[in-house]
């Protein structure tokens, strides 16, 4: 065997300035947003006859680490592409979804002294957008599906919007790796 | 390579000005052939201006999601 130019634990070590990620909290498919709405004829030129497509723009995802819970805030645009005569058009939805997320949530459960202490960060991941709507009818229906005070002619549109929330907290650490070197000849190219 | 480029704005006004024309002419052009196929009494006419109004709806399908998809204000 060929001789180590380094042997453990002497030299090779590897100094790293990196986040390590203490706790995370990950909760599938949350209802982020659950809507009726209206869409005005004189908006889109008509009946609204198909939903063809649904896209989602994240404008801002943050969150405020307070004394004993993380408050996350996710805006976002939804974007529906629709079929009105025939032709398509474009109808944007923006909200705002907020929610608290306890210490005893977070994997591993955190406690008071362990978030003040070991937490400075935080970083939200949110994946896997997914969609629900329904064409709930006209909204000048006599039943008038959107529960409209005033009467306006349009479409009455259901939407539900979900996503994988996974909110990440860290702290900046010393991290220092130990290894050797691999011998000439076993080095993957 | 086929990268993403950035279109400038005045870029996706033109063409979306561009497309609107295209889409009127292809609108007008639907009322004209629904009319024409009003009209006509013989059926494989008829089938021939199906088939043209059809093929016109596609168009206008195709022209309406590229323009609100591709040139949004």
């Amino acid at each position: 065997m060929a001789e180590l130019k380094c042997e453990f634990p002497e030299g090779c070590m590897l100094d790293l300035w990196a986040k390590v990620i203490k706790a995370k909290y990950v909760e599938r498919q949350v209802k982020v947003l659950d809507t009726m709405f209206c869409v005005p004829d004189e908006q889109v030129g008509g009946k609204i006859s198909t939903v063809d497509d649904i896209k989602v723009k994240v404008i801002q995802a943050y969150e405020e680490l307070g004394m004993n819970k993380v408050r996350i805030f996710i805006e976002f645009e939804v974007i529906l592409l629709v079929i009105v005569n025939n032709e398509y058009q474009l109808i944007t939805v923006t909200d705002k979804y907020d929610q608290a997320i306890e210490l005893d949530e977070f994997d591993p459960p955190l406690t008071v002294e362990e978030f003040r202490e070991e937490i400075e960060d935080s970083e939200i991941v949110l994946r896997n957008w997914t969609f629900d709507f329904d064409i709930k009818g006209n909204c000048e229906d006599h039943h008038n599906p959107c529960h409209l005070t005033s009467p306006v002619r349009g479409t009455c549109i259901g939407l539900r919007v979900f996503v994988d929330i996974i909110d990440k907290l860290g702290k900046m650490h010393d991290v220092i790796v130990y290894g050797e070197l691999e011998p000439e000849g076993f080095q993957v190219k | 390579m086929t990268g993403k480029i950035r279109i400038n704005r005045q870029e996706k006004n033109t063409m979306r000005n561009h497309l609107e024309e295209i889409l009127a002419i292809h609108r007008s052009l639907d009322q004209k052939i629904d009319s024409y196929r009003k009209e006509s009494t013989h059926s494989e006419y008829s089938r021939f201006w199906n088939e043209l109004k059809q093929q016109n709806s596609e168009n206008i399908k195709n022209i309406s999601r590229f323009m609100v998809l591709k040139c949004n204000r």
